[in-house]
């Protein structure tokens, strides 16, 4: 009990964690702008380094009523056109959401010699031009207008310039269009400006025309971190297996324990979770309560099998034969039941839970995302074969007798119980009555979501032809797939490779005992993990021969007998060149003479 | 309570760690080395609306002839043209607005609006000189020296001058506009001769001639040879007057820019005034652009002339014993009268 309770606060912990992680990273996480807004009238300045404060990126925005107008320029071209004028200077940030400003007269020093310098100029043209050209003033009178007026039209410059010094806001000047500027912008009441970090010092001017309140909003594309997305994802997901897995070993263990009392055994415990499973979708409350009672474990187990990954699916599903039907390979693994299910009534109602329950078997494999392997395919159809010469066998006698004690005791007492109510009751009716249902609804669903051709498509495809298989009686749809020969030849691929490839005088053995073994090794880790043990080991013991590896006698071969018998000296070479030969079709090892025309040829 | 104060200082630094430190602005020092005062695209900027201004102006300037009021068109259109225009570049281009009335839009120097070399100032003060080298125009007239003045912070880059390069010569090296020329002061600089000391040797050189004790300090040019050519002209057709010629340099300029070597290229002008006075004669003046501006073309007691002209120089770098080259010129008649 207690184990039960960690392992399901492991679960837990590892959701949390997920779930943490994941908020981290969506709902938690942090803005990815900086916008900072300072607001004055007259003009807006901003220091030299405010601009690429935050990022090197940032968006301008001014606002005011009326027309606006965004400046960029080097800061002290900025400073020197603002002058003697009083300006706000926007010095950094104050917080996330605000401008530090400071008013200011008279921004910098550069301008004023310039300011100075102008009128004296002027002053001078005016008196130079008056006086030198011209003696006599009846020669240019035409040349004359021209020379005061250029006079005119600086000194008047020039005189605005100190007049707007000493008056402060008496003359504003719109900055727009100077040829300071590296850019600007200009709208009527907002106006928006990206500038991307440039070596030296920038600045921009916001100033509205009428010289009246003027928003300036700097934004920053901010980098948003989120570090605890990795790890939270992680970590949790390592605890959630953990959890899972520890669910799967207490449940196997109780099964054993339960076994002697007539717990429901493997399928009729597959069954349970299925059934149990299924009314989250289309409810039977039958099915629900039949397979509380059947099994202990099973109310616990559904949310076992739903949530859980792909090894708990694989718990639940390994046992029946249904849950392998969804997959184009898989399907074919219905067939052995169907085929057995010929000779009597019992194999009849056998089948049809198992197609019954693969609705609820797609949504799982498909939702896992985690479609089982070969070799779980493998094992699962052996499973089925024995159990099919198992039920062949009882036949005869009545309904499951199980003759064998030997590997699945639980399976003896628990078949009659699991498989026949479920046959019964839940099996076949739920089955027919939601088979139509389920097909119907879902297929729909996906038909809408997809466009017509799509649409069109789906009948061909895994999901279509599985709920084609559904519409037809299972006993003959089944049947038309003779997958079986396909995964024979599956199997034969490397059978059949080896005489293409291999040398005839391979030794076998070595090869075949080399695979062996980390076959067997791999299936020892994977029966730890799932805690499939004993299913596995049985699966194996009726394990055929495995095939020699197409590969692995090539590899042989280069390290024995090849080797004397080659004439080229680079003996390592030579098994590479060899196959790259072959993989062209070009003559294989051969003499000296073959292998130079290969050469010669490449 | 011991627990309670524990927790809060546990907390008080997550909870500080938790605000990151706002940015502070972290500008750039102020460079050694002022930076160009022009990017590429203001320079583009600022030539094509200066092609639009003397667009705009040129059209008004010589539909003015065919105004009712022909002197308020040509003041409008020369308003026009000091958006961007100012100083010689101004009084040359009103003074052909007056001679399109009778030659048209051939009076006008074509500015090609095509630019082969730009040389941009360096400089944080002002007045900053932009100096701009056309491409050959279409009329294959030879390439134009553009001189823009900014005057004041406030104030946009104006055509100042513009002279014709003569055959022939060769544009000393400049620094990349990228990276900006130096700003000669008017008084100062690395080269042989300041720009005020230039243009007053070279309006010696003109006024006098191979008399000038400068005269050897410059290369003789078409312009020279040209304003040689009217004076002895003028001298003949005056018989038993008098004829006076005075040269002074214009107010506004010299502009100058450093170039690679140390050297500058100087930009600078003169105004030039012919005195003519008659003794008891007529006097048939040929020259159109003369009879345009003087509005008749003949005179019984004195003729004024008034001149502008604008020169281009490339002083070599101090110790160096080259003359100064003469670039180029433009050389115009502004003004006219006479009875």
């Amino acid at each position: 009990m207690l184990s039960r309770v960690l392992a399901s606060l492991l679960c837990l912990l590892g959701a949390a964690a997920i779930a943490l992680g994941v908020a981290s990273a969506t709902v938690w996480r942090s803005s990815d702008t900086l916008a900072a807004t300072a607001s004055a009238s007259g003009y807006l300045v901003t220091d030299p380094g405010v601009l690429d404060l935050a990022a090197d990126e940032v968006t301008v925005t001014a606002s005011a009523t009326g027309p606006v107008t965004i400046a960029l320029g080097r800061t002290a071209d900025v400073e020197a056109w603002v002058g003697e004028d009083e300006a706000t200077r926007v010095t950094g940030l104050a917080t996330l959401t605000e401008l530090t400003t400071e008013a200011g007269q008279g921004v910098s020093a550069t301008s004023s010699p310039t300011a100075t310098d102008a009128p004296s100029e002027s002053a001078t043209d005016t008196a130079s031009a008056t006086e030198s050209p011209e003696p006599t003033d009846s020669a240019t009178e035409s040349a004359d207008p021209s020379a005061t007026e250029s006079a005119d039209a600086s000194a008047t410059e020039s005189g605005d310039d100190a007049a707007s010094g000493e008056d402060g806001e008496a003359a504003f000047a719109d900055p727009s269009g100077s040829d300071l500027w590296l850019t600007e912008a200009t709208g009527d009441g907002r106006a928006t400006m990206t500038w991307e970090r440039t070596d030296g010092r920038w600045s921009v001017l916001v100033a509205a025309a009428s010289g009246d309140d003027v928003a300036l909003t700097l934004t920053w594309p901010q980098e948003v971190t989120t570090p605890w997305l990795r790890p939270g994802v992680a970590g949790g997901s390592v605890l959630l297996v953990l959890g899972i897995a520890w669910w799967a070993l207490i449940l196997v263990r109780s099964r054993r324990a339960v076994a002697g009392v007539g717990a429901a055994g493997w399928f009729g415990h597959a069954r349970d979770v299925l059934g149990s499973g299924r009314p989250s979708r289309a409810p039977s409350p039958t099915e629900g309560t039949t397979s509380v009672a059947t099994a202990a474990e099973s109310a616990a187990v559904p949310p076992v099998a739903f949530s859980a990954g792909r090894r708990a699916a694989l718990s639940a599903v390994s046992a029946s034969d249904t849950s392998v039907a969804p997959g184009a390979t898989a399907g074919g693994l219905e067939q052995p039941p169907a085929a057995a299910g010929e000779p009597g009534p019992a194999e009849a109602t056998g089948p049809r839970p198992s197609t019954a329950a693969q609705p609820t078997e797609i949504l799982h494999v498909s939702a896992d995302g985690a479609p089982m392997t070969r070799r779980q395919l493998r094992e699962l159809r052996e499973r089925e074969e024995r159990e099919r010469a198992e039920l062949a066998a009882a036949d005869r006698h009545g309904r499951r007798p199980r003759p064998e004690p030997e590997p699945e005791p639980a399976a003896t007492p628990g078949a009659p119980q699991g498989t026949g109510p479920a046959a019964d009751t839940a099996g076949p009716q739920p089955g027919a009555v939601e088979w139509p249902r389920v097909g119907t609804v879902r297929m729909p669903e996906r038909t809408a979501s997809s466009p017509e051709t799509t649409a069109r498509v789906w009948p061909a495809t895994a999901f279509g032809r599985a709920a084609g298989s559904d519409q037809a009686a299972p006993d003959q749809a089944v049947p038309d797939r003779a997958v079986p020969d396909r995964a024979v030849s599956d199997r034969a691929v490397p059978a059949r490779a080896v005489p293409a490839r291999a040398v005839p005088e391979t030794p076998v053995p070595e090869a075949v005992t080399g695979r062996d073994t980390s076959d067997q090794a791999e299936l020892d880790r994977e029966a730890a993990r799932t805690g499939l043990r004993r299913a596995l080991d049985r699966a194996m013991r009726r394990k055929p021969a495995t095939p020699p590896v197409a590969w692995s006698p090539l590899e042989a071969s280069g390290e024995t007998p090849e080797v004397p018998e080659l004439p080229e000296p680079p003996a390592a070479s030579s098994p590479s060149a060899d196959a790259w030969r072959r993989a062209w079709g070009l003559p294989g090892t051969a003499p000296g003479a073959n292998h130079d025309q290969g050469e010669e040829k490449r | 309570m011991k627990r309670r104060t524990a927790l809060v200082l546990a907390l008080v630094p997550l909870l500080g760690a938790c605000a990151a430190p706002l940015p502070v602005p972290e500008p750039e020092a102020v460079p050694a080395v002022a930076p160009a005062a022009l990017e590429s695209v203001q320079v583009d900027r600022v030539l094509t609306d200066l092609h639009a201004v003397l667009d705009d102006a040129d059209a008004a300037g010589v539909a003015a002839a065919g105004a009712e009021d022909p002197g308020a068109a040509r003041t409008a259109a020369v308003d026009t043209l000091g958006a961007r225009a100012y100083g010689p570049a101004e009084q040359i281009r009103q003074a052909q607005y007056l001679l399109a009335a009778t030659t048209g839009a051939d009076a006008l120097t074509t500015i090609p609006s095509g630019a082969q070399t730009v040389v941009d100032p360096a400089t944080t003060t002002w007045p900053r000189v932009l100096m701009v080298v056309t491409d050959p125009s279409e009329d294959l007239q030879a390439p134009l020296l553009l001189t823009l003045v900014q005057e004041d912070p406030r104030s946009a880059y104006k055509l100042w001058a513009w002279e014709r390069l003569f055959g022939g010569v060769e544009l000393p090296a400049t620094t990349l506009p990228g990276v900006g020329s130096d700003p000669v002061p008017a008084d100062g600089g690395t080269a042989t001769l300041t720009p005020e000391e230039t243009i007053d040797q070279y309006v010696d050189v003109i006024a006098h001639g191979t008399e000038s004790e400068y005269f050897d300090g410059f290369t003789d040019t078409p312009l020279q040879q040209r304003i040689a050519e009217q004076r002895s002209a003028w001298s003949a057709a005056v018989g038993q007057g008098t004829f006076t010629e005075t040269y002074q340099p214009l107010d506004t300029g010299p502009w100058a820019l450093a170039t690679a070597d140390g050297g500058a290229i100087v930009v600078g002008g003169f105004g030039g005034l012919t005195t003519l006075t008659l003794a008891d004669s007529t006097l048939k003046v040929a020259d159109p652009a003369t009879t345009t501006l003087l509005g008749k073309d003949t005179i019984t007691k004195n003729l004024n002339l008034a001149w502008t002209v604008t020169v281009a120089f490339s002083v070599p770098p101090a110790g160096s014993t080259d003359p100064v080259t003469v670039l180029g010129a433009e050389y115009a008649l502004v003004a006219a009268s006479g009875e």
